[in-house]
């Protein structure tokens, strides 16, 4: 009778699970990335209520909150390409699609997708902060923008930072849906697995732990930072004043 | 020198501002008195365009802005020319004292970081804050945020500078500590616009008291002419209110 549980084997996927690692840290992090540029450029369009632009992005957000994830990694997959073809035809450009990695693709679709939970992060910790912080930069002269970016966005990136902890642990357990369009992450790494060996609950678990353990380092470090955000806040500069 | 000619403002169809006219001359201290919602605080901040009036000429030394159709450029000129002590303080709450006083001067002036250093650091050694420097605004007493205010304002060497209430949000035992810092840059010739309450400041300080009711100036002149011998009922009504519920310090 097979065991229920195959130690040894449950040690040896670590390795293999490790080699992809990678692989979905760099899809959380690029999807990040892009997400908080998107996500800022969405929510200055909102709260400045540039005409046209403020109502194409109230469309996005709703669109990209509202429809599965799943759907929109397949739309990226699928649809892109399409677009792009017909693009292609209309404007004779010579770009191979056929070369584009899938990854691409994954960027694009969870960048559009965390994008529109950012804005709304940053929209909200943006108008959190009272108005005359910038009307105290622009009275010294300072130009909208200065006092956004030296003033105001800091002041708000201490607000949002807990909740910008939530997305990204939220985004590095989605990158899970990587392997729908097989590009090989943690996720897919484990099914592939899996499926060799028929042991699919060792594997799992494996992953699971994988996955937590990331998710834990991540909770920490925004622990950390949030204390380096929030130092001008009080208590911790105190004490070394 | 300062001349505002027929400011006009409304909020949402009720105007507040009803066409005011007020020149203030340099090194002037002209202060703004008047019942809440007479739109006192509303001309200082059309002043530097923190509201943009409906209509009206703004003019700074030889910059002259008309309100109507002033673009950001001019805008950005005529913010160069004054600064404002706000009446919340408004501190950059994420800098230390010295870094809310250098910041306008390293990002507006391009001034070297040392150099707006040490100009910031005097002008708190002025404002009797040297030892605060590295102190951020809420490590401060509300005193003390608006000593850093005034210093954050008069390091740019404005042309004026617009004090909007500055300190109506104070405890009454430090409202005497910030009019001695704004007593001296009176006496050190700053041009200054200062709407308050206190009327003791204004005896004291003022070139000129300007009395303000429902968007227009009802009164002007010597802070004696318009104490002693108002000439509208509605000066007189204000005055006797105000120096019936605050004790002045004479």
């Amino acid at each position: 009778m097979a065991t229920l549980f195959d130690v040894p084997f449950f040690l040896s996927t670590f390795p293999e699970l490790a080699r992809v690692l990678p692989v979905t840290l760099k899809i959380a992090a690029v999807a990040m990335l892009l997400a908080m540029i998107a996500g800022l450029a969405v929510a200055l369009c909102r709260i400045y209520r540039i005409p046209g632009l403020a109502q194409a992005a109230a469309v996005y957000v709703s669109f990209a909150r509202g429809t599965p994830l799943l759907v929109q990694i397949y739309l990226s997959y699928y649809g892109i390409p399409v677009l792009l073809e017909a693009l292609k035809a209309r404007y004779g450009w010579t770009i191979d699609l056929s070369q584009v990695p899938a990854i691409v693709y994954i960027y694009f679709a969870f960048t559009f997708n965390v994008g529109a939970y950012l804005s709304e992060t940053i929209r909200a910790a943006i108008l959190a902060i009272d108005k005359g912080q910038m009307e105290a930069a622009l009275s010294v002269g300072m130009s909208a923008w200065d006092g956004m970016k030296r003033i105001v966005l800091p002041q708000a990136l201490a607000v949002a930072l807990p909740s910008l902890g939530n997305t990204v642990i939220a985004l590095v357990k989605d990158t899970s849906l990587a392997f729908m369009i097989s590009v090989v992450e943690l996720m897919g790494e484990a099914r592939i697995q899996g499926a060799r060996t028929l042991r699919f609950f060792e594997v799992y678990i494996a992953v699971a732990l994988v996955y937590w353990a990331v998710c834990i380092i991540i909770e920490r470090a925004v622990t950390l930072l949030e204390r380096r955000v929030r130092q001008f806040e009080g208590a911790a500069a105190v004490r070394r004043a | 020198m300062i001349e505002l000619t027929g400011i006009r403002k409304a909020f949402h169809h009720v105007p507040v501002l009803k066409g005011i006219d007020l020149r203030v001359g340099k090194g002037e201290v002209v202060v703004i008195l008047g019942p809440s919602g007479s739109g006192k605080s509303t001309l200082l901040r059309c002043v530097n365009f923190l509201e943009r009036a409906d209509a009206g000429i703004i003019r700074i030394g030889d910059l002259e802005v008309d309100a109507a159709k002033a673009r950001q450029p001019q805008i950005a000129q005529l913010r160069r020319r004054t600064t404002m002590v706000f009446q919340n303080y408004n501190l950059f709450r994420n800098k230390t004292a010295l870094d809310n006083v250098m910041e306008g001067l390293v990002t507006v002036r391009g001034v070297a970081r040392d150099k707006a250093r040490d100009k910031a650091a005097a002008c708190l050694e002025k404002v009797g804050l040297g030892g605060r420097l590295h102190f951020y605004p809420s490590q401060l007493s509300g005193g003390q945020q608006q000593r850093v205010g005034i210093a954050r304002a008069m390091a740019m060497d404005p042309e004026v500078i617009l004090f909007d209430e500055p300190t109506s949000s104070l405890d009454p035992e430090v409202v005497g500590g910030v009019l001695e810092v704004m007593k001296g840059l009176a006496r050190d010739g700053m041009t200054m616009i200062v709407v308050t309450h206190e009327m003791g400041f204004a005896r004291e300080v003022a070139s000129r008291v300007v009395f303000m009711d429902d968007g227009l100036i009802l009164e002007a002149g010597s802070a004696e002419e318009v104490f002693e011998r108002p000439r509208h009922d509605r000066t007189i009504q204000f005055l006797q209110r105000v120096t019936r519920t605050a004790q002045e310090p004479a």
